[in-house]
């Protein structure tokens, strides 16, 4: 069964055994502010979708932090978010490309360090069509942390415009670092016949 | 070396209504789980609750949803006596992430809906850092009906 609407573990579909494939892990050991997954090309010829399944916690002395997924590299303003997200009294959406520029941004899924104890946040991040270099490459996320003081659940897309097959992906605890015990998994889609 | 996962562990059909479904000695050798449900509960519209390793303790769960109901999006947070207050609508998916972890709670975020009536998003928290080897499924003083599917998939990482 290929998964029916891209990626099952966005909390659409299931995918097929076979076509759903463990291709890195990343489990930090210590603190680490950034995480990169690189020379991602060597999967274009396999797959058709990425996705990222990440679980972590920040250092920053708040009660959470903001991640950014940054895309080869790339640091200058050329990506796109918006984001709709429940607090536990209201829902909100916004933009957040204006003052956030350098990345897809997620704010809705780190815990930091005044956050419960052992709390970590955790989202699914799929990347659309990765390797293809005739559009834009697109990502969307569901996200989420839950506690006294700080709950969040989040829906998130985003784009970065540049037509580029990926070759990396970047992971910026933009206020702090990721703790020990963060665990950040690359998975890829097959593509079909 | 890319490794195949997503790995089928169980699915349950019910034969008849339940009241409870629960998946027990879940292996171990996984880092995620998804649960995906397809189903219906008797009666009115019920909200379904769920316990980690048999674990009722007032206190020990914590989530938080965001819903649209058609006119109007809401969020709200749950601390219900030791269950999670999810919702029971005709179809969910659960991803219970770091579930064989031991340095960590354990948190989860669930896409649910309900054809007629909702679509809602939800982070939920168990404060205990044991491995999870069981889930246990149930309806507010109702039952899954005979036909709900539940599906439990197992992902390396």
């Amino acid at each position: 069964m290929i998964p029916l609407g891209i990626l099952a573990a966005a909390g659409g579909a299931v995918a097929a055994a076979g076509s759903y494939d463990l291709l890195a892990t990343e489990i930090l050991t210590g603190t680490q502010a950034t995480v990169t997954f690189s020379s991602l090309g060597t999967y274009a010829a396999d797959y058709q979708h990425l996705q990222v399944r990440m679980v972590a916690r920040s250092n920053r002395g708040d009660t959470d932090s903001y991640l950014y997924v940054q895309f080869n590299g790339d640091t200058a303003s050329n990506y796109n978010h918006h984001y709709l997200r429940g607090t536990g009294s209201s829902v909100g959406s916004d933009v957040t490309s204006a003052s956030y520029p350098s990345g897809i941004l997620d704010i809705n899924f780190l815990p930091a360090a005044t956050a419960p104890s052992n709390s970590f946040g955790v989202a699914t991040l799929d990347i659309l069509d990765p390797f293809e270099t005739s559009k834009y490459t697109t990502a969307r996320t569901l996200s989420g942390q839950a506690g006294s003081g700080y709950s969040r659940i989040g829906l998130s897309s985003g784009a970065w415009r540049n037509t580029a097959s990926l070759t990396s992906i970047t992971f910026d605890d933009i206020f702090g670092s990721f703790v020990s015990g963060s665990r950040f998994s690359l998975y890829g889609l097959k593509a079909g016949a | 070396m890319p490794t195949p996962t997503y790995i089928p562990l169980q699915t349950i059909t019910l034969g008849s209504a339940a009241s409870s479904v629960t998946f027990a000695d879940i292996p171990q050798t996984y880092r995620d789980l998804v649960l995906v449900y397809n189903g219906n509960s008797s009666g009115a519209r019920a909200d379904t609750l769920i316990n980690f390793n048999g674990d009722t303790t007032s206190g020990n769960y914590s989530a938080v949803a965001m819903d649209g109901n058609g006119s109007t999006t809401f969020s709200s947070t749950y601390l219900s006596a030791g269950t999670i207050d999810n919702v029971s609508k005709d179809i969910f998916t659960i991803q219970v992430m770091d579930y064989s972890a031991t340095d960590k709670h354990k948190t989860s975020i669930i896409r649910a809906s309900n054809s007629a009536s909702i679509v809602r998003a939800t982070a939920y928290r168990w404060a205990d850092n044991s491995a999870v080897n069981s889930l246990t499924f149930k309806t507010q003083a109702r039952d899954f009906t005979s036909g709900s599917t539940f599906s439990l998939y197992g992902i390396e990482a």
